[in-house]
């Protein structure tokens, strides 16, 4: 029966209906379906699902995003039931855009997919100076810094922006993406890259496993 | 032979004498070339110009307007290319001046929220007014009958029957996104609010028709219609939802333009394959630019050239920017080398000539646009 009910769960996330996604949500909390069984079996699985659609170009960015935010509503359901030991955050992440950059949107959805993958986000916003990345890596302790850059203009300030991060906070793990930026340059200047914000979570999620 | 002719032969996949060339310039460039200052245009799109006067009301906005427009002809005959456009960006209600927040950031007349940033010497849009379905009831869209077209005429005037003057317009397409605030908004309402984005698109899809058809009106020789619907990884949205939201205002301006006997260019920024059929079957004369990052112009011309013209895609992401000369004429050449032959072909950059890039590689662009794009091609 709980798979049953966990499985309506992840397929609606899949078809990105909110609705069924949340009468799923209290169907399982009205049967005590654990929390942990709720997010993992339920919504992380078809979180997959939708990001292998999108990785297959079945879906695009319109469902990335809808899916994501579909999480944030089901998770603001969970949330009453959560206890501190079911649900351990994966990770803390800093993230912004590169000092000269107001564009947000991708920005945006990364962090709106990394909550749905249980990471803690500290949102350091757009025009974000090198030295404040720095600051707040350090005070958070953060495991992993995001950087997104949209025009060729900004370039200069993100090398220096991962510059400055190296030598202060060596151990801090770097994702660069945006439209600027590709594989190769984010290796040459010391950065993994991540080409768009589903990448960007899996990364995170596989950069945790490692440490 | 005439720019117009050159431009107009090529659309209509004949040879012309060699490529017809198109660079959308920042007024930077513009004053580089004519020597003369542009003035500030803060409040209809964008901010561009030296001039530090700022432009606070609705008669110097009009007379910036005015002025730049004659500026940008004079730079597209001193770079010596072919085309020569107006955008609707420069089409406003009559009276307007913009509602500044601070003195960097302002509202346009469709609520869209921008921002001068002088450290990089661009403006960004940064947001945009409507955020829920109340702010929606409450937002008033400019009457496209009460707007001032005074550039497009200045405009159609100044190209006389030498060059072809391309009418930039916007659809369905990209300015709901803008307006909403972003287009993690949208996409969320696309799922989550479906009302809200549909009754937006409508509004602004209906709006920016008329406002397209009365450029058509007044005279210009092609439409160039801008909305960005895609990204690197592809189209923003899936075909269903482009069926419903955004083609349908597509289809009605081609039916327009083709009444009027002129061509509609789609440009979007991003990887179109996924939606390329569909765009075509709704009747587009042209894509651009085909940006190199994400499409292979050759490919494109081989399996599309037959249908659509092409327009594209000398690469300002890093080639025109950072490149030197010799990547510059290099990449010139790639181009012509992949689209230019049997014509149905125009050069351009791959989206503008923005500030980053650099003066002479422009320069270097379209000297080797007219030595190596000489029909017939080698």
């Amino acid at each position: 029966m709980n798979k049953a009910v966990l499985g309506s769960i992840t397929n609606s996330l899949v078809e990105i209906d909110v609705d069924g996604t949340k009468r799923g949500i209290r169907l399982a909390l009205e049967k005590s379906i654990p929390i942990n069984e709720i997010f993992g079996d339920g919504l992380t699985k078809g979180m997959e699902i939708v990001g292998t659609k999108f990785e297959n170009g079945e879906y695009f960015l319109a469902e990335l995003i809808g899916a994501g935010a579909i999480m944030e509503e089901a998770l603001s359901l969970l949330e009453p039931h959560i206890k501190v030991e079911s649900v351990t955050p994966s990770g803390i992440i800093v993230a912004g855009t590169v000092q000269g950059d107001l564009h947000d949107v991708g920005k945006n959805i990364l962090i709106s997919m990394l909550k749905s993958a249980s990471f803690k986000i500290i949102d350091l916003g757009v025009d974000v100076k090198p030295e404040e990345f720095v600051e707040k890596t350090k005070n958070v302790e953060a495991d992993i810094v995001c950087i997104s850059a949209l025009l060729s203009v900004v370039i200069p300030e993100l090398e220096e922006t991962v510059k400055l991060l190296r030598k202060n906070v060596p151990d801090v793990k770097i994702i660069v993406g945006g439209r600027c930026v590709d594989e190769k340059m984010a290796e040459r200047i010391g950065a993994y890259y991540a080409k768009d914000a589903w990448a960007g979570t899996k990364l995170a999620v596989a950069l945790m496993k490692k440490k | 032979m005439t720019h117009k002719e050159r431009f107009l032969k090529a659309i209509n996949h004949e040879e012309p004498d060699m490529v017809p060339v198109s660079a959308s310039l920042d007024m930077k460039f513009v004053e580089l070339l004519t020597g003369k200052k542009a003035l500030k245009e803060m409040g209809s799109h964008h901010v561009s110009g030296s001039n530090d006067d700022s432009i606070g009301s609705s008669l110097m906005l009009h007379e910036a307007n005015l002025k730049n427009q004659r500026l940008r002809f004079e730079a597209v005959q001193k770079l010596g290319i072919d085309l020569y456009s107006v955008s609707d960006y420069n089409i406003y209600p009559k009276h307007y001046s913009p509602k500044m927040l601070d003195d960097r950031t302002y509202v346009d007349f469709w609520g869209k929220i921008y921002r001068f940033l002088p450290e990089v010497n661009t403006n960004y849009w940064v947001d945009g007014v409507i955020k829920s379905v109340e702010d929606l009831e409450k937002f008033v869209p400019p009457d496209p009958e009460e707007m001032s077209y005074d550039v497009v005429d200045l405009a159609v005037k100044l190209a006389g029957d030498q060059y072809p003057v391309i009418g930039g317009i916007h659809l369905a397409g990209m300015f709901p996104y803008l307006i909403r605030g972003g287009l993690d908004k949208y996409c969320r309402d696309l799922y989550l609010n479906r009302e809200l984005a549909q009754r937006l698109t409508r509004m602004v899809g209906e709006t920016q028709l008329k406002i397209a058809t009365n450029m058509i009106d007044r005279g210009v020789d092609a439409i160039s219609e801008s909305d960005d619907i895609a990204g690197k990884d592809g189209p923003f949205y899936r075909l269903p939802i482009f069926r419903e939201l955004i083609f349908p205002y597509i289809e009605e301006m081609v039916r327009i333009c083709h009444r009027h006997g002129i061509t509609y260019l789609k440009h979007s920024d991003g990887n179109l394959y996924p939606i390329l059929d569909a765009l075509i079957d709704l009747g587009i004369d042209g894509i651009n630019p085909i940006e190199p990052q994400v499409m292979d112009i050759k490919d494109v011309k081989k399996r599309y050239g037959n249908r659509i013209y092409l327009q594209g895609n000398v690469d300002c992401t890093w080639v025109l920017p950072y490149g030197t000369e010799e990547e510059v004429r290099r990449d010139v050449r790639r181009c012509i080398k992949a689209a230019a032959n049997g014509g149905g072909f125009v050069l351009s950059e791959s989206n503008s000539m923005h500030p980053n890039v650099k003066f002479d590689n422009i320069l270097c662009y379209v000297d080797e646009a007219r030595k190596y794009g000489k029909y017939p091609i080698r």
